[in-house]
């Protein structure tokens, strides 16, 4: 907690640097059995073509992918509770899971290959229509935590009365549960943008350290507050939607990611987004390689709740200990 | 307090045993004898229940589109006054529909309307497994109600017996399954001896989900010869391309409603694949691989004939409509 | 320095401020009257956080027409209520507020003399209150405006606070919402709020605390300085 700003960029230091680490061992991991040494040849230009197919065209996509997706869901994350000044705060309050949902559904009742389109559309469409309600009563971001509540509950009946008429439930509970099992590099494509996206969200360091203060006060200090918060509240939604539509609504990383981290380097944003990027990129990762790894696919919605859940718990009960 | 001595004890005993022998017998051999004398039906269900008539039934009620295909296979789609949304086969059941001779009941389960059941005055009901609470009420409102939940041929063609002495259409039921057999046996001669053909299933497309070893499909799979590549799982996995191609299919099973065309498959998965290179990939109606009713046997037809081509002379079934199907499913 | 002009503010209906007009160039300034007088909105309005009618200008510049982060430049803020439970440090809480400052973080953090790693939650009310008007003084902003800065403090936080204000106050102009009248002692001039309309007391007697505070006073005097004690008995025969 009250880690010097050396201890801070260190954390940071050491994401990045378990970056690259954690993405070569995730290569090494999968359902088909090819050995360490093959892996290496294969990615530098060798290998048989069985072993090409599976490393290059089926691993390697979806391993960047997932680290993407965590990227994003914890840059997402961290602005999201910056801006909401809750901790409760989650990208998914501005109606972007009950918005794509509905893309979702549609899509699973059309053709699955819209879905991630319509997934994308509907996110966007009712978080501005949350954004809206939101200001129009009064702009507070608690009105807008309530508007993405009172919205999502008019959604999610409309989602729930679709899901009985579809004639496969499978596919859209999977949905639900997030998955990036189908994942090669059409969605790598699609998804690469929020990496940017979540990149440039760095320069808005300053303005999330303002926003998470008193409205009063980051206005005191220089922010022109309405405006900031609009325009990031239009980047959560933009990245987190974009995820949404590749893997489904994968849960807990935009949560618990960015928690994880203001427990190690504290609330300013300068070190907490670098960390909770890298974190929730290794985070998904990682979870997503204990998806695939068996002979069956497991959503990998569940390995995070699994997965993240102790390691949350452990550091919040840690945390008060010490503190 | 009353005390009993050794021998009042095993007296009662024996009594109240003998007592109790008697009345199973009577319940157990007697009584279903006497019923059927005098003109009533007894059938054990697969829920292990015992379900009884007075009469053959003349008006009965489907709550499952595989149980409105035996009905109607067995010459009793007159008597059918009830189905689900879901009976779209064959196209008299479909007729009937349209013509207002039979009501919808509802879907499967919690939106069936015990209500509209009731109200069609049924002698019978054909439920199916997982109704378990519609059963319940139907059994309270004394409307005999059996319950289906076949896992093989052979259970089947028990359901197709019970469906037959119910409607009294035992001579239909018989030739069903004469016939069915009869393709089996043209399968079985067909595909014996042949190694078996590594297959994957595709139960949907995305994310990808095949069926397990304790699914109608597997078994199918088997009968006609087939290897089904996660066998060693259960229910309907999801999987990873990866693992498909580790497994290395020969053959490839599409429906028309997973959300994939043979031409995605085709074009999108790797060549790696067997059934990709070769170009084993099929498409067969779901209807005919997943109703445990009397087209089962052609799902195994159609199986074996995709995965053995050059077993079969002819090729009896082929489904090269579905390739639209697959964008205008519901 | 700072100029205001037919100063109105409605909220909704309500009329809180009306047609105010002052003129102030520098100096310790208290802002007294009752609760809900309009004190903390006047605040808002020179600092242009909220809209409102009549024109405020500071330096001869309508704050109306500055971006906000020029506004933030030559106008400090201590607000009623901050962010202690946010968790910063020290020096991450005052680097925030110099982000639209021309500032050096570091000769606060000397002056204050907080280890900079420490965590702004681990701070008593005093420490914090403290820090609250170190950051809004980064750059030195000729005009400081604070909304009750000795609330919940002892006397001897109060007295430092009160210390450090005077000390800005001889080059810049500080304004502070006071509701200890006793403090009046220490400040150079007093404006009244009463019914939306300011005025600049010149002379603080018991008549026109009476005006403002509805309710009986009497002034002891001790010294150079006054104290000002309201009077129990008829304030309960008024009830």
């Amino acid at each position: 907690m009250g880690s010097s700003r050396t201890v801070k960029w260190s954390f940071v230091l050491f994401l990045i640097f378990l970056t690259p680490i954690s993405i070569f061992s995730a290569l090494m991991i999968g359902p088909a059995d090819i050995p360490f040494k093959t892996v290496i040849s294969t990615l530098f230009g060798g290998g048989d073509e069985i072993s090409r197919v599976i490393v290059l065209d089926l691993r390697l996509p979806r391993v960047l992918t997932a680290f993407i997706a965590g990227f994003a869901l914890g840059t997402a994350g961290t602005m999201a509770q910056a801006v909401f000044k809750n901790p409760l705060g989650d990208p998914y309050l501005l109606g972007i899971s009950s918005g794509a949902s509905l893309g979702a559904v549609i899509g699973f009742m059309i053709n699955f290959h819209l879905v991630p389109l319509l997934a994308f559309i509907f996110a966007i469409i009712v978080s501005i229509l949350v954004y809206s309600i939101g200001m129009a009563a009064g702009g507070k971001p608690t009105t807008l935590i309530l508007s993405g509540i009172a919205v999502g509950m008019l959604i999610n009946s409309i989602v729930w009365y679709l899901i009985l008429s579809l004639p496969n439930l499978h596919g859209i509970y999977a949905w639900f549960l997030g998955s990036f099992s189908t994942v090669m590099w059409p969605q790598f494509y699609i998804i690469l943008p929020s990496l940017f996206i979540s990149i440039g969200m760095i320069f808005l360091y300053r303005w999330l350290n303002l926003l998470m203060l008193r409205d009063e006060e980051a206005m005191s200090l220089g922010l022109n507050v309405n405006v900031a918060r609009t325009i990031v509240i239009i980047f959560i939604a933009l990245i987190t939607a974009v995820v949404v539509a590749v893997g489904g609504l994968i849960g807990f990383v935009g949560l618990v990611v960015p928690h994880i981290c203001r427990l190690v380097v504290g609330a300013n944003h300068r070190y907490l987004l670098p960390s909770s990027m890298l974190f929730g990129g290794i985070f998904l990762l990682a979870a997503d390689t204990v998806a695939r790894a068996g002979s069956t696919e497991i959503p990998v919605g569940i390995i995070t709740a699994l997965m993240g859940s102790p390691l949350f718990i452990y550091l919040l009960v840690r945390s008060h200990v010490k503190g | 307090m009353v005390n009993m001595d050794r021998k009042t004890v095993i007296v009662g005993i024996v009594v109240i045993a003998i007592v109790a022998a008697a009345i199973g017998f009577y319940a157990f051999y007697v009584y279903p004898q006497k019923t059927q004398g005098s003109g009533k039906i007894v059938v054990k269900d697969d829920m292990g229940r015992t379900v009884i008539l007075n009469k053959t039934a003349d008006r009965v009620v489907s709550l499952a589109p595989s149980n409105t295909e035996i009905l109607f296979a067995i010459g009793a789609g007159s008597k059918v006054v009830g189905v689900t949304e879901f009976c779209d086969y064959p196209p008299e059941a479909v007729e009937g529909v349209k013509n207002g001779s039979i009501a919808v009941v509802g879907g499967f389960a919690s939106d069936i309307s015990i209500e509209k059941i009731v109200s069609l005055k049924p002698d019978a009901v054909f439920a199916y497994y997982g109704q378990k609470s519609v059963v319940e009420e139907l059994e309270n409102l004394s409307i005999p109600t059996v319950v289906f939940n076949p896992h093989n041929l052979d259970m089947i063609y028990n359901d197709i017996t019970i469906a037959g002495e119910i409607t009294g259409m035992n001579d239909g039921a018989k030739k069903v399954i004469s016939e069915m057999r009869n393709t089996v046996n043209y399968v079985e001669s067909h595909v014996a001896n042949l190694p078996a053909k590594k297959v994957f299933f595709v139960a949907w497309g995305n994310p990808l989900m095949t069926a397990g070893n304790d699914t109608f499909i597997n078994y199918l799979i088997s009968l006609a010869d087939g290897k089904n590549i996660f066998s060693d799982s259960s229910g309907w996995p999801t999987v990873s391309m990866e693992s498909i191609v580790a497994r290395n299919p020969d053959a490839i099973i599409l429906t028309p409603h997973c959300g994939l065309t043979k031409k995605d498959v085709l074009n999108n998965w790797s060549n790696e694949i067997n059934a990709v290179k070769n170009g084993s990939v099929y498409v067969i109606d779901d209807d005919i691989l997943v109703r445990p009713g009397p087209r089962i046997v052609q799902g195994l037809l159609a199986i074996a004939e995709d995965i053995h081509p050059n077993a079969f002379e002819e090729k009896s079934y082929n489904l090269e409509v579905t390739e639209q199907w697959a964008v205008a499913a519901p | 320095m700072l100029k205001v002009e037919n100063l109105s503010k409605f909220y909704g209906r309500k009329r809180v401020l009306k047609t105010v007009n002052l003129q102030l160039e520098r100096g310790f300034w208290g802002l007294i009257g009752r609760n809900g007088a309009g004190k903390t909105t006047l605040l808002r309005c020179i600092m242009a956080m909220t809209t409102f009618t009549g024109t405020i200008k500071i330096n001869g510049k309508n704050v109306k027409e500055m971006p906000r982060s020029d506004i933030a430049k030559i106008v400090g803020y201590v607000p009623q209520l901050s962010s202690q439970d946010v968790p910063l440090s020290v020096r991450d809480f005052l680097e925030i507020g110099a982000y639209y400052r021309n500032g050096n973080v570091d000769n606060v953090i000397n002056y204050l003399g907080f280890k900079e790693e420490r965590q702004i939650n681990t701070l008593s009310g005093g420490e914090f209150q403290k820090l609250l008007i170190a950051r809004a003084m980064i750059g030195n902003p000729p005009l400081l405006l604070l909304d009750e800065p000795a609330n919940h403090l002892d006397i001897k936080n109060t007295a430092e606070i009160i210390e450090i204000l005077k000390e800005y106050s001889k080059r810049y102009l500080v304004i502070a919402v006071v509701h200890d009248l006793n403090l009046l002692n220490f400040v150079d001039g007093v404006i009244a709020l009463k019914n939306g309309k300011a005025k600049i007391l010149n002379d603080v007697d018991s008549q026109a605390l009476e005006k403002i505070f509805d309710i009986k006073v009497e002034l002891i005097n001790a010294g150079k300085y006054r104290f000002v004690i309201p009077r129990y008995n008829g304030f309960i025969r008024k009830l």
